[in-house]
């Protein structure tokens, strides 16, 4: 049995987990490049949509918004033109589902299920590299939560990924992976956090273990083995990484904020972090002001990775609850805010 | 009370709509069938609503994109949801059984139905339905339940497999 919890503070271990979501797994281009990526207020279920292909639902397209008795004839003729093809599917239902019905279904797959179901046939294959249709696969509510346990041995790094809604085990290697020491941080949103040292220098990478593709990010202003924690906001198509002393580290040290958007490490009043993950999957968050106050938030739900952006105000963090495993459909509007 | 699919002359069975109170509305079909609803469950679609917004009260709704035995399920669905004192637990439950027993080829027409009428519950319920099928499944057991041919050859079939191997555990053998 793998050894659950405590996950960003198992600096030493080789083998560690953490709770992850395999929600957004496929945020490849997210990881290359953070587009900014508008969508806000588009109620089109489908990437397509945007792309100029038909959307069958008569509301959205306000075609509809005529006289109940007897469509006028460019709206039945409109319609006509849909009919055959999709109500009546013959043998090869999926070569006559409507693209964008084709999609929907498709962003419902758990990330892990993307790989296998490529080999299906050309089409499926093609749009599931499709950029547009893996942004889209990326906004559709929580597939649940996983469990990630990252194990070195001298050949070779994986992490293996518990995934909850599937009840399995899924072991992605992970030789692509610098050959540094490094251990576990935590992760969020499907992205890994890994702190490392090469050489003398403190190393942070992030990787997607899925598309298998990494970055590091640049070096801390203090080279300090810091106490880390990661967070993604998937709305935001970003991810924010947060050093600070943990407890028994050296409080004069600022804490330093990552931000995915800008690439630049960002210096704060001292805060000091530490996250516990308990047994039935709640987030224990400790938060540690300078000498003033400590705060304990106790029952987040597992997937609340916390910790989030500071604000203007003094002390300068507030605690963003980035989203919520336990109960997909809770829309992002949702989050929480609890400056301290 | 579920709609029963057609029956051998090709006719939907018309399933037993109950004439509440409440005012109601007839949605026509594709092929000519005529539904009784009442106007509380048929707002829980959007389009329609939309259309009653348009005072069409007292008319007849004509969906030419959704044949009668696929308005059918689409009604029993939107009459539960709008039943009184129906608990968020009851209609759960009746989801799950409303679903549990329709064939892809059905479930699609109801998603596509539900995103016509822009029922998103609705529409959510069949994807994720749809979706929950392929967990764990072999891809020959995806292509066959979905009948499609795969165009790949065997070499490019293999390649794929062969980068993404760790996505081949765990499948439950085509037997099943």
């Amino acid at each position: 049995m793998v050894e659950m919890g405590e996950a960003s503070e198992s600096g030493s271990r080789t083998l560690t987990s953490s709770m992850v979501r395999s929600g957004s797994f496929c945020e490849e281009e997210n990881f290359h490049r953070q587009a900014s990526f508008g969508g806000g207020g588009s109620r089109n279920t489908s990437p397509l949509g945007r792309m100029g292909s038909r959307n069958t639902s008569p509301s959205r397209q306000k075609v509809i918004k005529t006289k109940p008795r007897g469509l006028d004839e460019e709206t039945v003729a409109t319609f006509t033109k849909y009919v055959q093809p999709d109500i009546h599917m013959e043998d090869n239902i999926w070569a006559m589902l409507p693209e964008d019905l084709l999609n929907e279904i498709l962003a419902r797959v758990p990330p892990f299920m993307i790989f296998r179901l490529r080999s299906v046939c050309k089409r499926w294959n093609s749009i599931l590299q499709d950029n547009s249709f893996l942004k889209f696969h990326s906004q559709v509510p929580s597939h649940g939560p996983c469990l990630l346990t990252y194990w070195k041995n001298s050949q070779t790094p994986q992490c293996s990924v518990f995934s909850l809604p599937l009840k399995q085990w899924f072991r992605i290697p992970c030789t692509f992976l610098p050959q540094w020491a490094f251990w576990l941080v935590g992760s969020s949103g499907g992205l890994v956090c890994f702190s490392g040292l090469d050489g003398l220098t403190f190393k942070t990478l992030v990787c997607n273990p899925l598309t298998q593709t990494w970055r590091t990010l640049p070096s801390l202003h203090y080279n300090q083995q810091r106490q880390l924690i990661m967070v993604v906001d998937r709305k935001d198509r970003s991810f924010k990484v947060i050093a600070t002393s943990d407890i028994y580290g050296d409080k004069s040290l600022p804490t330093e904020v990552y931000d995915s958007k800008v690439d630049k490490w960002s210096l704060h009043k001292h805060a000091c972090c530490k996250s516990l993950l308990l047994e039935n999957g709640i987030l224990r968050l400790k938060i540690v002001f300078g000498n003033s106050f400590t705060t304990w938030f106790n029952d987040v739900p597992t997937g609340h990775r916390a910790v989030g952006t500071h604000t203007s105000k003094v002390p300068p963090f507030s605690v963003g609850w980035i989203f919520s495993s336990r109960d997909p459909e809770t829309p992002v509007s949702s989050r929480k805010n609890w400056p301290l | 009370m579920a709609p029963k699919n057609k029956n051998p002359n090709g006719e939907n069975v018309v399933p037993e709509v109950q004439q509440k109170k409440t005012q109601a509305l007839i949605l026509k079909s594709s092929d000519g069938e005529e539904f009784s609803i009442s106007k509380s469950a048929a707002g829980l679609s959007v389009a329609i609503k939309n259309m009653m917004e348009d005072d069409c009260a007292g008319g007849v709704i004509p969906l030419p994109l959704v044949d009668g035995g696929t308005l059918a399920r689409v009604i029993t669905y939107l009459n539960k949801h709008a039943e009184d004192g129906a608990s968020d637990e009851d209609k759960r439950k009746f989801d799950e059984e409303f679903l549990s027993g329709m064939e892809v080829d059905v479930l699609c027409d109801v998603a596509l139905a539900g995103n016509y009428l822009d029922i998103r519950g609705l529409f959510h319920d069949v994807c994720q339905r749809i979706v929950n099928g392929m967990k764990n499944k072999s891809v020959e057991w995806v292509r066959k339940t979905f009948r499609i041919e795969s165009d790949f050859t065997a070499e490019e079939e293999e390649q794929i497999k062969k980068e993404y191997a760790w996505a081949w555990e765990g499948v439950d053998s085509d037997a099943d």
